[in-house]
């Protein structure tokens, strides 16, 4: 049902956890839905210095989520607040049709996270 | 834990169908059914049944039923 | 990965291969069609009426009120549908329970969206349906009421004696889809007071595409399937000799180590969830503690998603399902665990495994030891499980 891809990332997800002192929390979905995320960044010089994802979900979500870290690690914030949804499953090599709805909490994760970061640093 | 919804009832085994397998005392939860010297299963700790009807529901030859127990005698052996 | 731990029989079990015995002369050298008029097809013919016979003597019916049908979703949609259109002049309500199979729920739902009313009556927290619920149901415009023996999810044994006697006393047809219940537990429809069964041979290591309505003599209902004259003009279609033969003879060897099964399969079950809730904390189980398939375990994880427990499950060689949204190809979860009143957030972390003739004491501890460590990590993910704090609170 999975892609290679998609199942090597959910084998081995990367940047599982939690950074303390972030700069920045995401946390999106809702554990009656059956998925949820937190992503919480950590920034210096408006690059994503760290960032760290924990997810609850399907291995789509799990996937996503990942790979959503990979993708936005290092980059700039305006960057990495372009990453759609659709460039995270198109990244994993694309995700079954019933599964798309699960890509989009990874890269809503992401923007939530960069929106905190923000708002707590606004000049 | 099980509680029946038609409460109150106890196991009645009909002695002429039951060949004695002994299935409705390997899923009684409570270990309530014993056997007599002849091999006859009967309800021996009626106050510890649950009603669950495992034995019931289990039983190849349909002699388990469930039914109120009569004035004053709930463990009798039904003939 | 060499194992492999199948722990999923209530969605399907291997063919027993003496059953694929018996299938293969009618699906090669006696290939004949039984309504032809040469001996070819007549062979096949007569095969088939010894199935019948063999069925109905098990489930202690006439062969002429056994129908075969293509498996336990046609037996379920003309049981249901049948009934609603032959009877509509009576009525054109139904009764139902909330944690039926979709193939009666998405029937009712069919009827509902054409003018029919559907009373889906509750279950208890072990999935229970009190028979006094059916009784108060019941209007004198009811045509059906349609229950299910065993739940598929939960593996709860409903009481169908006592609802058949309630259906029988109002003089209202009586359905009863018996697809997990068949070959696990006693069937009788005499004992059990129904006027329609419906079974499926796949899940009693009988073939797939095969199974059987049983339909009480003198019961009006429309068929479902409109063409040929077979099974006395109420279902056509060509006959599947082969699937007949082999579920015919799957039956029959279910019934002979029923209680062998049941017993050996309940005791491995027990020890299953004995272990896994010695090893995991916050781990529930689903479902009647008691009053459930011997084979049938049901849990909850609290932290945890199910599809993500299946797949790490799967890298072990282990077979399981879940109730989780993402493995039923829907975003609600199980409408069996909801019925039985576990939150979403609940159900979605919810994981099957039914145990089956195939299942051994090493295949359990298999399950018991490689599980905690895919449980630990999985909520070493999660951002609602955290230590010391309220989720595991919860119960």
């Amino acid at each position: 049902m999975y892609s290679e891809l998609v199942m090597e990332h959910f084998r081995n997800p990367r940047n599982i956890g939690v950074i303390e002192n972030a700069d920045g929390v995401g946390e999106v979905g809702n554990p009656q839905c059956g998925d949820m995320m937190r992503i919480t960044i950590k920034v210096k010089d408006d690059i994503l210095e760290d960032i760290k994802f924990q997810t609850l979900g399907c291995g789509a979500a799990v996937a996503t989520s990942s790979m959503v870290t990979e993708m936005a690690k290092g980059k700039k914030l305006d960057e990495a607040m372009d990453i759609t949804n659709q460039a995270v499953a198109e990244a994993l090599g694309g995700l079954p049709p019933a599964k798309m709805h699960c890509s989009n909490l990874a890269a809503d994760g992401l923007q939530a996270a960069i929106k905190d970061y923000r708002a707590r640093h606004k000049a | 834990m099980t509680k029946d919804l038609a409460t109150n009832k106890l196991p009645v085994f009909d002695l002429v169908r039951c060949k004695q397998c002994r299935i409705c005392a390997h899923f009684c939860p409570k270990d309530c059914i014993a056997f007599n010297d002849e091999g006859d299963p009967y309800l021996a700790r009626p106050e510890a049944c649950t009603s669950c009807r495992m034995c019931e529901y289990m039983c190849p030859d349909w002699a388990v039923s469930l039914e109120a127990p009569s004035e004053g005698q709930p463990d009798i052996e039904a003939a | 990965m060499d194992r492999v731990v199948y722990m999923d029989h209530a969605s399907t079990t291997p063919t027993d291969p003496e059953v694929v015995a018996v299938m293969l002369p009618w699906m090669s050298e006696q290939f004949g069609n039984p309504s032809t008029m040469y001996s070819l097809g007549l062979r096949g013919a007569k095969v088939v009426q010894n199935a019948r016979e063999s069925i109905a003597h098990t489930i202690n019916a006439d062969p002429e009120e056994i129908y075969f049908t293509s498996g336990g979703t046609e037996a379920d949609n003309w049981a249901i549908l049948g009934v609603a259109d032959a009877h509509s002049k009576k009525g054109r309500h139904l009764i139902t329970s909330t944690i039926e199979h979709h193939a009666v729920l998405e029937s009712m739902e069919y009827l509902e969206k054409r003018g029919c009313e559907i009373t889906r009556v509750p279950v208890d927290g072990g999935g229970l349906i009190d028979p006094e619920e059916v009784r108060r149901a019941l209007r004198p415009d009811t045509v059906l009421v349609s229950i299910m023996y065993a739940n598929n999810e939960i593996g709860t044994i409903e009481p169908i004696a006592d609802i058949g006697r309630i259906t029988r006393e109002a003089g209202v047809l009586f359905h009863v889809d018996a697809v997990q219940a068949a070959g696990k537990l006693p069937l009788d429809v005499e004992e059990l007071g129904v006027d329609m069964l419906s079974m499926s041979a796949h899940k009693f290591y009988g073939p797939k595409g095969v199974g059987l309505m049983y339909l009480r003599k003198r019961t009006r209902v429309t068929p479902l399937l409109h063409g040929g004259g077979q099974e006395r003009g109420r279902r056509a279609g060509t006959t599947n000799v082969p699937g007949i033969v082999g579920m015919a003879k799957a039956l029959e060897l279910a019934d002979n180590r029923m209680a062998e099964d049941a017993v050996r399969e309940a005791a491995l079950r027990d020890r299953l969830w004995e272990g896994l809730s010695a090893g995991i904390e916050a781990i529930h189980l689903n479902g009647d503690p008691v009053r459930r398939l011997p084979g049938n375990l049901n849990v909850r994880l609290d932290g945890i998603e199910g599809e993500s427990m299946v797949l790490m499950l799967d890298m072990e060689g282990i077979c399981v399902s879940s109730g989780s949204a993402c493995t039923t190809g829907s975003l609600e979860p199980s409408h069996v665990l909801l019925a039985i009143g576990i939150p979403a957030e609940h159900a979605h972390g919810s994981l099957r495994a039914t145990l089956g003739r195939s299942t051994t004491t090493e295949d359990v501890d298999h399950f018991i030891k490689v599980f905690p460590p895919i449980v630990d990590r999985l909520r070493q993910m999660s951002p609602i499980w955290c230590e010391n704090c309220v989720c595991k609170q919860r119960n």
